[in-house]
């Protein structure tokens, strides 16, 4: 009997996303970050980070918050269920990976092998 | 806190299938990656922490050393002047490196980070203060610049290690032990071979974990090119 691929979320399972949660995850329980600083940190344009944060926020793995009169600031935070929810996402990516895992590839009609882009410095 | 209302999931099918999924691999290397620029760039850098302390430990003390010897290659007002100078450079750079980590931020991981950070300044003026209130009472100068040496590297040991707890940190546990065991063993001796030991032994001390911090960081960059 074959076994069954672990389920990876698929809201985190876009790498523009996953970047995202990685980063709001790193900071510390209850820590917000301005959409300015979290684009810096990502290094994406403010229209593909709006895209990816509205998928985010609707399903419940991260809260934003505008603060301020005219020149209002946008606070982005990752919820509890978004946390878990990644913390399940990495779980299941090291299933895959352990010996016991029975595909060494996440299965995607669009797999082309192409290496993920980073940024770090 | 709001969270934000009104945003349509559009078809997730879709978001995989554009997204171009590699390996779990190539997936665990680029979170990884992601946290450790984020680290990285939302901590204060240790290369400039220990880097900015370390020259100003080695240098300040050096010159004060040399400004205190029988035969001085300085006047020691000269040497104090400069010392105090470093300080006052060496507060503003870190200022600057605490505020580059920390913009942006809001929480708890901010707040604790600025308490911690007035917290050495506040408690280095105070020390000083006492041992000039000392010297005012009339302790003898040779005392007073053992005190005046000695009392900021014991108390730069305790709030080492009280951040090592905060921050769960061994570096700066083990640094802090050091400084409190240097504090103390070099008020057994005179100025200026007291500062001499603060120089080499205190400052030189941070200036080799700046260092260390420095190679960890490059390694690591070199392990992800």
């Amino acid at each position: 009997m074959i076994p069954t691929p672990p389920e990876l979320d698929p809201v985190i399972h876009a790498q523009a996303r996953l970047r995202v949660m990685a980063t709001l995850s790193t900071l510390g329980p209850g820590d917000q970050i301005t959409f300015s600083r979290l684009q810096e940190l990502l290094d994406m344009t403010p229209g593909n980070l709006i895209t990816h944060l509205r998928k985010l926020t609707a399903a419940g793995y991260v809260n934003t918050e505008k603060r301020g009169g005219r020149t209002s600031t946008t606070f982005v935070e990752i919820t509890p269920r978004g946390r878990s929810a990644f913390d399940h996402y990495l779980a299941a990516l090291h299933d895959l990976l352990t010996p016991s895992g029975h595909v060494d590839r996440v299965s995607s009609p669009a797999h082309d092998g192409r290496a993920p882009h980073t940024k770090e410095p | 806190m709001s969270q934000s209302q009104g945003v349509a999931m559009t078809d997730r099918s879709q978001d995989v299938v554009s997204s171009d999924p590699p390996s779990p691999e190539l997936l665990l290397a680029l979170v990884e990656g992601q946290q450790r620029r984020t680290e990285h760039l939302t901590t204060p850098d240790p290369r400039v922490m220990y880097g900015t302390w370390g020259v100003v430990w080695f240098a300040g003390h050096l010159l004060l050393f040399l400004g205190g010897l029988a035969d001085p290659l300085l006047p020691l007002s000269a040497a104090l002047a400069v010392f105090f100078g470093m300080l006052v450079v060496g507060n503003a750079v870190v200022g600057v490196e605490l505020v580059r980590a920390f913009h942006g931020l809001r929480g708890d991981s901010r707040r604790f980070g600025i308490l911690y950070g007035l917290t050495w300044p506040i408690g280095m003026t105070a020390v000083s203060l006492v041992v000039v209130a000392a010297g005012a009472h009339g302790l003898p100068d040779p005392l007073a610049g053992m005190l005046f040496a000695t009392l900021p590297a014991v108390l730069t040991g305790v709030l080492l290690m009280a951040g090592a707890a905060l921050w769960d940190s061994r570096v700066d546990f083990g640094l802090g032990c050091w400084f409190a065991v240097l504090g103390t063993a070099s008020a057994f001796t005179s100025p200026p071979t007291t500062n001499l030991l603060l120089s080499l032994l205190g400052g030189g001390v941070l200036l080799v974990a700046a260092l260390v911090a420095a190679l960890r960081r490059s390694g690591r960059a070199r392990g992800e090119g």
